[in-house]
């Protein structure tokens, strides 16, 4: 398996006056097709801006960011938001939802902007929310509404799923079965899903762990036996 | 409490104002926008009033007029004078044609100057100085008319000449009078009907025994229109009405006196009169008589003359006759003695012809005798014997020798001559000889009886020629007589003709006297029929009628307080809108800046910050933005409404520049107004969330939720919609508040430019249908005299290649009486039945016809303000004092001015005076009205030719001014729409950062984003923009029945183009805002937004 993300030297500078603020600094790493990538680190640590640009959703001031045969730090705005469209799938903490579409019409937002979706009702059905589609978000309880979000997120049958706390919203017994549900689409479709997350217990459902303090990566691990999410308990 | 007096809770307030200026400066734009369009429109009434009522009391405008049917003396006015509280000025004024020098001679209202009320505002010059100086009409003549004459035209009745004491008057100033606040300058009877103007002389320069009216004055200072001046002239009417009447009596006493004095007078006169007349009459009928004698004389010689001259005929005619009976006797006398004499003569001569013969035949045989010698011989013998005798006789001695011898001779001649005569040869002779003797004597006898004829017809021829010469002389004689008589006849005729010259001159004579006594005596019959008219007069002398008008009579002020009403009326709903749309911005703005700051009020009410403190902040927050708006909006509205809507009334009203009024309440009201519609609905906006216990208030506010709405019960429409025209339906519908005060707002908007362009189309549509419907003449023509049948046939005839309809009528300003006051209106009278082709007479697009005798056609207008409908009776100002009153036939709508229009016989029937056609109406189908108009006015007396055309030109300028208003709303409109849809806008995007931060992360190119943001927006736009169209027709109707303008009214009719106009105005402000608020949907970061929920 060739690697899908490759981040080489990547830095991202916040001018504030005279000051130059690192919040990536120097970051290189790989990660591999149809894996599973936690990267965890305590808060400010650079976790959500790499995030960011590895969604496409912010630029880096410096180094090249490769996703596929894509690089990423080139491309225009235009081609970043169609990047987006086509290639990724987000998973929020708070889920981001349209309020006023019901949870069939919020996957269907995103399956009528691309040309080979998955049905929705299928993909709804999938992450066992078949009965609830026509329920409007505030009438789901959060797991539900993060089901609906993931959803939404794998109707465009993505290639990277990108999970931004996914369970920072959640109570424990339902983040685990987002977490499942996530490892689940991950290992059935050979899904590279990275998931950003402060709690470390996550590492060990992942193949791949990436450290990260005060913008730097501190360590990039490959694990070899990943367990399920049935085995961690935090 | 104290613990809020710290720096950083105030630091922490200015920097959230800071943040979020935008919202703070469409809080402090509604409410400026509010506050100025309502004090501004306020404002304007009271700020018009109180420049009325300074310039009112500035130039002591009168308070009443006082009025007399016999006109006012010198003691009226000081016995007002005298009256406590007043002051009291007598005034002439009299309307006159004047002539100012330019082609058309005007019709001006003369006044005389007064001190003490009614003061003249120079605007130019001075005021007069001396008798023959005027002040004119500032509104109707520029100011280089200074220093010219104006002449009292010789078209004047001569009442009206003497009634100046000069024949022109030189301009020295132009001024304003209080006395005519508005355009309005009043009718006249005199030609046009129109007052082109005033002018004011010095009562110097008039000529004239009593005063047309009393000027009185209030003393003090009383408000116009307000309740306490209209109860004091109410209650001063009353007072000054008594005293009038009682001057009124005393005049009318006077008048009598005056009037039987003068007649006595008269009859004086009369009598002289009439004894002169008898004693000419007498002394022309005597010299008549005595020239008749002398012609009667003249014609008796004459006569006689002729008879002389007859007789003298016949006795030449028988002279004649004589005369030649005389002639033809002398003829025959003298005849006869031609035969006579020839027959004497012949005889004579016959007989001397024989002795001729006899003698011949003597001497023949006497010379053969001789011839022989015998007879010689013997006669000398015989001598010889003689001779010898002789010689022997002498001898004495017979025997001498001698005798001897001699004897013997003697002897032998004896012998001898015996021997001769003895041979008889000697008595043969002898014989003979006593034959021719014989024969000589018969010689002798026939000479003798020659000589005798001769003599005797000598005499005869002498008697003859006498006679001739008598009958000569008495042809002559006769001749002479002839000549006579015939110089006699011709000196008779030539006497004759004298005569007859004479006859005639004394025939004409006497007539002329006969027909000037006649006259005279009609002449003396008139002035004694006058005379006894005179005493019949005076006892007709009408009681005296006397009027106090007070200034509601006067047309400018009344029409004022109707003008200034407008604007109030406009005032009363127009701002109540922007309030409203104020505090809905406010609610709105603040519900949502609470609801973002949920998080941090929670904080501070954790911190220990008291309810009233976290509230205070907010109201700050909006209360001082709506003091600042208040503040700003109340100071430029108040300052330039007046001054726009002034500028729109300057047309009508000129005399003074509005001036900047502070109304304390208004302001106080303002104020009050604005902090309600901010800190009042923040505090309600507030108050819920500070009921929450801080630990709600730092969790996230439950979303709202989706609900299905009901559209989604029709799948048919529903399923096809996208999933975004979805979201928008919902989004709209979920926000309820929003969605009202969004087409609130925005229809406020729309409604606003609608009214505001349908007033311009009401008045275009007026101009219009005025001018293409109703009043269809090209041409107003005026005519110095009425017109007769024959001269309007001529006059048609002169122009017919010009004109294609022209329609004679008369025209005068009347008066209509009603409860309220008095209307004018412009009575035309005609029994041309063309009149229907050049005056469209409908209503409701229906034609009427002209009304029949006995009924009058009424403007619409007219009869709303009269309030009288179909067959009601109108009361109509005959004069200045009496009234008549008419039925109405039909009512047609007119736009400008009042019309009233009847028949020549009812308008006979109603004032007394045959129909005066000093007018006509006229069509042309030249391309060139002007050329059209030159040729017409050469036309006989024809004095003014107006082009229809000049007219539309001026109303189209006037209605121009209304413009200002128009657009003046229209901007206030569009600030409204623009803050309006601005701030929810904004309030949308900030609101919904995260759901569109979402989108875009999702995938949304950038178009996608906007126009899933901004479809609600247009959306929202599209149903207001339909309910303003609705609301603005809704709105206009309003407006126009608010605004009620003098001659003028409206259509309430708005163009599709207004409608179009509006929307698109609506449409632009929104999309502007859509324009200005993409970049801040640019600048929604989708890292950031995604993180937390606010």
């Amino acid at each position: 398996m060739g690697s899908f993300v490759k981040f080489e030297n990547v830095n991202k500078v916040y001018q504030t006056g005279y000051v130059e603020l690192f919040a990536l600094k120097d970051v290189s790493f790989e990660i591999e097709e149809g894996e599973i990538c936690v990267i965890v680190g305590q808060s400010g640590a650079g976790k959500t801006t790499l995030l960011n640009i590895l969604g496409g959703m912010d630029t880096l001031t410096s180094g090249r960011v490769v996703l596929g045969d894509k690089d990423i730090s080139v491309l225009s705005r235009h081609e970043m938001t169609r990047f987006r469209r086509e290639d990724i799938g987000f998973v929020f903490q708070f889920y981001n939802l349209i309020p006023n579409l019901t949870a069939l019409e919020n996957v269907e937002i995103v399956t009528q902007m691309i040309k080979n979706p998955l049905p929705s009702q299928k993909v709804l059905d999938s992450v066992g929310l078949g009965d609830r589609m026509h329920h409007f978000p505030a009438q789901l309880s959060g797991g539900e509404q993060q089901r609906v979000a993931i959803a939404r997120a794998l109707a465009k049958k993505p290639k990277l799923l990108l999970c931004d706390e996914p369970t920072g919203a959640l109570d424990y017994q339902t983040g685990r079965q987002i977490l499942k549900l996530l490892q689940d689409q991950s290992r059935e479709n050979g899904m590279l899903v990275v998931i950003v997350t402060h709690n470390s217990a996550l590492t060990a459902m992942a193949d791949r762990v990436i450290h990260m303090k005060s913008g730097t990566v501190v360590s990039v691990n490959k694990n070899h036996r990943a367990l399920s999410i049935e085995e961690i308990e935090w | 409490m104290v613990m809020i007096r710290n720096s950083a809770w105030h630091k922490n307030n200015l920097r959230e104002i800071k943040h979020t200026l935008e919202r703070y400066l469409a809080i402090m734009a509604i409410i400026a926008l509010g506050v100025g369009f309502f004090s501004g429109l306020k404002i304007t009434r009271t700020a018009m009033v109180k420049n009325l009522d300074t310039y009112v009391f500035d130039q002591k405008m009168y308070d009443f007029r006082l009025l007399s049917t016999l006109g006012l003396t010198k003691e009226d006015v000081q016995y007002f004078k005298e009256q406590e509280d007043i002051t009291a000025e007598g005034s002439i004024s009299m309307d006159f044609v004047a002539d100012i020098g330019t082609e058309n001679e005007v019709v001006l209202k003369a006044h005389s100057i007064t001190k003490e009320v009614n003061l003249l505002n120079i605007q130019y010059g001075r005021m007069p100085q001396v008798g023959n100086e005027c002040v004119l009409d500032s509104r109707a003549f520029p100011e280089d008319i200074l220093g010219s004459k104006i002449r009292i035209a010789s078209s004047n009745n001569e009442d009206t000449i003497d009634a100046f004491a000069y024949e022109e008057y030189t301009v020295v100033g132009i001024a304003d009078s209080v006395n005519y606040l508005n355009y309005d300058r009043g009718t006249t009877s005199l030609a046009g009907g129109v007052v082109h103007g005033f002018v004011y002389l010095p009562e110097d320069g008039f000529v004239a025994d009593y005063y047309t009216e009393i000027l009185v004055g209030l003393k003090g200072y009383n408000e116009v229109y307000s309740k306490e001046y209209k109860d004091l002239i109410t209650q001063k009417e009353k007072v000054l009405k008594e005293a009038l009447e009682v001057r009124g009596q005393l005049r009318h006493g006077e008048i009598v006196e005056q009037a039987e004095k003068d007649l006595l007078e008269a009859q004086k006169e009369y009598e002289k009169a009439y004894e002169e007349y008898l004693a000419e009459k007498a002394d022309a009928e005597k010299e008549l008589n005595q020239a008749l004698e002398e012609l009667e004389e003249a014609k008796r010689e004459i006569k006689k003359q002729e008879d002389r001259l007859k007789d003298a005929e016949s006795k030449l005619a028988r002279g004649e006759r004589e005369y030649h009976k005389s002639v033809r006797d002398w003829e025959k006398a003298f005849e006869e003695y031609e035969t006579s004499r020839a027959e004497t003569f012949a005889e004579l001569d016959s007989q001397q012809e024989e002795l001729q013969r006899g003698r011949a035949s003597v001497i023949s045989a006497m010379e053969g005798i001789e011839e022989s010698g015998v007879i010689d011989q013997h006669k000398r013998l015989k001598e010889t014997i003689l001779s010898l005798e002789a010689a022997l006789s002498q001898i004495s001695d017979p025997d001498s020798e001698e005798y001897i011898i001699i004897e013997g001779q003697l002897n032998q001649a004896k012998s001898a001559v015996a021997d001769i005569e003895a041979t008889g040869i000697i008595q043969q002779y002898t014989e003979l000889e006593k034959t021719l003797a014989q024969i000589e004597t018969s010689q002798k006898e026939l000479d003798r009886g020659r000589e005798e004829a001769n003599s005797k017809f000598s005499a005869a021829q002498a008697q003859l020629a006498e006679a001739k010469s008598k009958l000569d002389s008495a042809k002559v004689e006769l001749e002479k007589n002839k000549q006579d008589i015939l110089a006699g006849w011709d000196a008779l005729e030539k006497g004759k003709v004298e005569y007859e010259r004479g006859l005639k001159e004394y025939k004409d004579a006497k007539e002329e006297a006969e027909k000037a006594f006649a006259d005279a005596e009609k002449e003396l019959a008139e002035a004694q029929q006058e005379i006894n008219n005179g005493w019949k007069e005076i006892e007709d002398i009408p009681a005296v009628k006397v009027y106090v008008l007070n200034r509601n009579h006067n047309v400018g002020y009344t029409s004022f307080e109707n003008d200034s009403s407008i604007v109030d009326g406009i005032a009363k709903v127009l701002p109540m809108f922007f309030f409203l749309v104020a505090a809905l911005v406010c609610l709105t703005t603040m519900t949502r800046m609470v609801d973002e700051q949920r998080t941090q009020i929670g904080t501070l009410k954790a911190l220990g910050y008291s309810d009233g403190a976290i509230a205070r902040k907010y109201i700050f927050y909006s209360g001082s933005a709506a003091i600042i708006g208040c503040v700003v909006g109340y100071f430029l509205g108040t300052k330039y409404f007046p001054i726009a809507i002034w500028e729109a009334y300057s047309m009508m009203y000129d005399f003074s520049s509005i001036e900047y009024v502070f109304d304390v309440p208004l302001a106080v009201f303002s104020l009050g107004v604005s902090l309600f519609c901010s800190a009042g609905v923040t505090y309600i906006s507030c108050k819920s969330e500070l009921l929450q216990m801080p630990a709600q208030l730092i969790r996230p506010k439950a979303p709202k939720a989706g609900k299905r709405v009901l559209l989604e019960r029709i799948p048919v429409l529903w399923n096809r919609l996208g999933f975004l025209h979805k979201v928008s339906i919902r989004n709209i519908l979920r926000y309820k508040r929003r969605f009202f005060m969004t087409v609130l707002g925005i229809a406020g908007c729309t409604s606003l430019v609608v009214a505001a362009l349908g007033i311009g189309d009401s008045i275009r549509n007026v101009v219009n249908d005025q001018f293409d419907t109703i009043m269809v003449y090209d041409f107003s023509i005026s005519f110095s005299e009425a017109r007769s049948q024959e001269e309007r046939e001529d006059f048609i005839e002169e122009f017919g290649d010009i004109l294609s309809q022209c329609v004679f009528v008369s025209t005068d300003e009347k008066e209509v009486v009603y409860m309220d006051g008095i209307k004018k209106a412009t009575v035309v009278a005609t029994d041309d039945p063309n009149i229907s082709k050049v005056i469209g007479l409908y209503l409701d697009g229906i034609a009427l016809p002209y009304p029949s005798a006995g009924q009058i056609a009424i403007n619409d207008k007219l009869a709303q303000d009269l309030g009288v409908t179909l067959g009601d009776t109108i009361t109509i100002k005959k004069d200045e004092l009496e009234t008549v009153e008419v039925e109405i036939g039909s009512i047609f709508e007119n736009y400008m001015g009042n019309y009233l229009f009847m028949t020549g016989e009812t308008y006979e029937g109603l004032f007394g005076d045959e129909v005066q056609y000093t007018g006509a109406y006229a069509t042309t189908d030249e391309e060139d009205l002007y050329l059209a108009s030159a040729s017409l006015s050469k036309g006989k007396d024809v004095t003014n030719v107006a082009v229809l055309n000049d007219m539309r030109v001026m109303v189209d300028n006037m209605m121009k001014s209304l413009d200002y208003i128009i657009w003046l709303v229209i901007l206030c409109a569009c600030t409204l729409g623009f803050v309006v849809i601005y701030n929810l806008n904004n309030i949308n995007i900030t609101e919904r950062s995260r759901e569109i931060a979402t989108i875009k992360v999702l995938g949304f190119y950038a178009e996608e984003t906007k126009s899933y943001v901004f479809r609600e927006t247009i959306i929202l736009t599209i149903i207001a923009t339909l309910s303003g169209l609705i609301l603005g027709k809704l709105l206009h109707g309003f407006i126009i029945d608010q605004i009620n303008v003098e001659d003028f009214s409206f259509k309430e009719q708005i163009f599709a183009s207004s409608y179009l106009i509006a929307a698109l105005i609506t449409m632009m402000i929104t999309l502007l805002v859509n324009l200005i608020l993409n970049r801040k949907i640019d600048r929604i970061n989708m890292a950031e937004s995604l993180k937390y929920v606010e």
